[in-house]
């Protein structure tokens, strides 16, 4: 009765969390009074109706793993990190844990409003089952993490959402947990002490703390996880690296069935701001554009590009289909190292398979582990370009100098439309599509070069 | 069996949690506004004198044998105001406490004996305010009060298997709580806490004393303090009161765990 059947099952070898067929399902009723006849019915009659938060999930987690949940709101991430945690019991299937868990699962967890803050860190230290002398120990080094000042001596149901959030991770973190669970949680916090957090988790990590996060912020889950689990409507659709995940949780987010293209505002008509260069005769007679005009084939070229990247991750309605794209660095065409202040074109080649009255086209630079350092549209660029119908296809370029500091990045490039509401419909999205290398800039670090420009001004004598 | 050993060590792990918590319900109830801490002797010593005013001066009444109303008033209420109290706020457990139940692995099957740790040092004071009430009527210490922990651990053995069952279906069902103010209020009185049984009540209801549990636990106090009576005196009685704790808390305790898994969900 008292061990938690859930959590404390033994998991052979480094899993600490294993994950088996796991459902749940909420019995949802119209009224209390609904669940108390239930309960007392004579005839056993049922007056609720069941809701599947989560179906048939599986995943393991070992030691020293940080692995992210995404997934739109509602997809059950809260209700797996619950079952997780230990909190509900799964309907179907096992969850085990092998270790301590601390879970931050929402702010107001596991504390009680009406004590302070050191209270309650001294309580949940007592009831976790620490000695009288480690809690107090503990305290003194919760109180420097959370750094509240004299908050930390007040109710906490006058703290505001950081200063909670700031004292949860701080007792959840030093508690020695196998586990740690996070739920969006630091996300209310300042980006100082968020910056502290995940130096933190990572010290966690290695020692060999698994941590399980649970964020909408991609950067954050990019920059923390390794592994990503992507929740939909109460499945996982898809368990593998963070990046891959990312990029399918965009798709889920973004694309959208065909069936609610065509119902957007009314075709522009052609006039002034249209491009000249869109699929009528070339603005430019370079070479190459007259190659891709002249091949009519209609066919995907995109994978005989030097610069391509065959892990690339492809989403959209298809409407529209990127066929071909070719980066030009001066002489070079197809090229895939750029030099350093260079001036680059890229050309993309689209075909439409159906009338889109408003595209919009758009090309994102992002590095290596999916942080995105630039993106760019026709739309952000008040362009409105020309109305693709079905069977045409159109080419565009893009121009821009080369300011990035040398390394690895990766090209998505993207053809949209705006819906109804004036939500960003993806017709076709190429992420990570092409891997460029940028020539090394001895001078910088980071991921734009700035051009900073250094001279010493004076030197002083020290004062005696 | 093994089940039941289980639930002992986990019962044992579990004292600092017992501990953290009952200290953390005394602070609470005694600290916080200037009065607070006063108020709780301040009630029951009111009811005392209500009671002592209505029944002694009022009605003229007597213990039996002749002893001082007050005497034996007091030795009764005491214990049965440690019952409702440990059962009224016991029921509330789970709910009041839902900030742990709620989003933590908690053992809430724990609550019943915090509630017990808790009421029994209001007890523990209340005992010696009517220690010095007994002394000033000229009540001698005798060897019969040790006595006294024998019947208080007989009423905790009673009260916990109902926490577990008051306060696991006051999770599905908040209006229990009302309920249970009500049949306190009804028992109170088919208790002898201000009238004498021996006399008063007909023959054909003297039964409703003897299935009384607190009934028992209040005569124990009472024969210890006042009378010099053996703890053992009633055999059988003691062996009913025990088996119907044994049986309640088998009861209270199984559908604890069955409802403890909805906790989370209906909270």
């Amino acid at each position: 009765m008292l061990e938690n059947s859930v959590s404390k099952q033994q998991v052979a070898g480094d899993v600490v969390i294993s994950v088996s067929n796991v459902s749940k399902t909420y019995k949802l009723y119209p009224s209390h009074q609904d669940r108390l006849k239930e309960a007392l019915h004579p005839f056993r009659k049922r007056y609720h109706t069941e809701f599947s938060a989560l179906h048939d999930v599986s995943f393991e987690i070992r030691k020293g793993e940080s692995v992210g949940i995404l997934g739109r709101n509602g997809a059950g991430k809260s209700t797996l990190l619950q079952l997780i945690a230990g909190v509900i019991s799964p309907t179907r299937g096992s969850v085990s844990v092998n270790g301590k868990v601390a879970a931050l699962l929402e702010l107001g967890a596991g504390f009680n409003p009406d004590l302070t803050g050191r209270e309650n860190v001294i309580l949940a230290g007592t009831i976790g089952g620490a000695s009288d002398e480690e809690v107090m120990k503990r305290v003194r080094v919760i109180e420097e993490f959370a750094d509240i000042g004299i908050f930390f001596d007040q109710p906490m149901k006058v703290y505001s959402s950081g200063m909670y959030a700031r004292v949860a991770f701080a007792n959840a973190i030093h508690v020695d947990p196998d586990v740690i669970i996070v739920d969006e949680i630091l996300g209310v916090g300042d980006a100082k002490f968020q910056e502290k957090c995940h130096r933190k988790l990572d010290e966690l990590r290695s020692r060999n703390v698994a941590i399980l996060f649970v964020s909408h912020s991609v950067n954050t889950i990019l920059a923390v996880c390794e592994r990503c689990i992507l929740l939909d409507k109460g499945e996982a659709n898809l368990i593998g690296s963070a990046v891959e995940v990312v990029n399918a949780y965009h798709g889920l987010l973004y694309g959208r069935p065909s069936a609610e293209l065509g119902k957007g505002r009314r075709p522009s008509a052609d006039g002034p701001g249209t491009l000249g260069f869109a699929s009528g005769p070339a603005a430019t007679t370079s070479p190459i554009v007259e190659w891709l005009l002249n091949d009519t084939t209609l066919v995907d070229r995109i994978s005989t590009r030097i610069s391509y990247n065959k892990d690339h991750f492809r989403t959209g309605s298809g409407q529209a289909r990127i066929l071909d794209y070719i980066v030009v660095v001066g002489e070079e065409t197809d090229a895939r190292v750029i030099r350093r202040d260079a001036d680059i074109e890229i050309y993309l080649k689209v075909k439409f398979t159906e009338d889109v009255p408003e595209p919009v086209v758009g090309l994102a630079i992002t590095k290596i582990d999916g942080i995105h350092v630039y993106g760019t549209n026709s739309r952000l660029m008040s362009l409105d370009l020309m109305p693709g119908r079905a069977g045409q296809f159109a080419v565009y370029r893009f121009k821009f100098s080369n300011e990035l500091v040398g390394g690895d990045y990766f090209m998505n490039f993207g053809v949209s439309t705006v819906g109804g509401n004036g939500e960003t419909i993806l017709l076709d999205n190429l992420r990570s599509v092409a891997h460029l290398v940028f020539e090394h800039t001895r001078e910088a670090t980071g991921m734009i070069n700035l051009h900073s420009a250094l001279e010493q001004v004076t030197l002083v004598p020290t004062m005696r | 069996m093994n089940s039941a050993i289980n639930f002992l060590v986990g019962l044992y792990r579990g004292r600092r949690t017992i501990r953290a918590l009952a200290r953390r319900d005394v602070l609470s109830r005694y600290s916080g506004t200037v009065f607070r801490g006063a108020w709780e002797l301040a009630n029951p010593a009111l009811t005392l004198l209500v009671f002592w005013f209505v029944f002694s001066v009022a009605f003229k009444a007597k213990g039996p044998a002749g002893t001082p109303f007050i005497l034996y008033f007091v030795t009764g209420y005491l214990p049965w105001l440690f019952f409702s109290e440990s059962l009224t706020r016991g029921t509330q457990g789970v709910v009041a406490h839902s900030f742990l139940v709620k989003k933590m692995v908690f053992a809430s099957e724990l609550l019943p004996f915090v509630y017990l740790t808790a009421s029994a040092i209001n007890h523990g004071l209340l005992l010696l305010l009517a220690g010095i009430i007994l002394l000033f009527n000229g009540v001698a210490i005798t060897w019969y009060w040790l006595q006294l922990p024998y019947f208080f651990i007989t009423l905790c053995a009673v009260l916990i298997g109902l926490q577990w069952l008051l306060s696991a279906l006051n999770v599905f069902n908040r209006d229990l709580g009302q309920g249970v103010g009500i049949v306190l209020n009804v028992w109170f009185w088919i208790t002898p806490i201000v009238w004498v049984a021996d006399g008063v009540v007909p023959p054909e209801y003297q039964w409703l004393i003897h299935v009384n549990p607190v009934a028992y636990v209040i005569e124990g106090y009472r024969g210890s303090l006042l009378y010099e009576q053996p703890f053992w005196i009633n055999g059988w009685q003691s062996l009913y009161v025990w088996s119907l704790a044994l049986a309640m808390a088998l009861l209270g305790g199984s559908v604890f765990r069955r409802l403890k898994q909805h906790f989370g969900d209906v909270l």
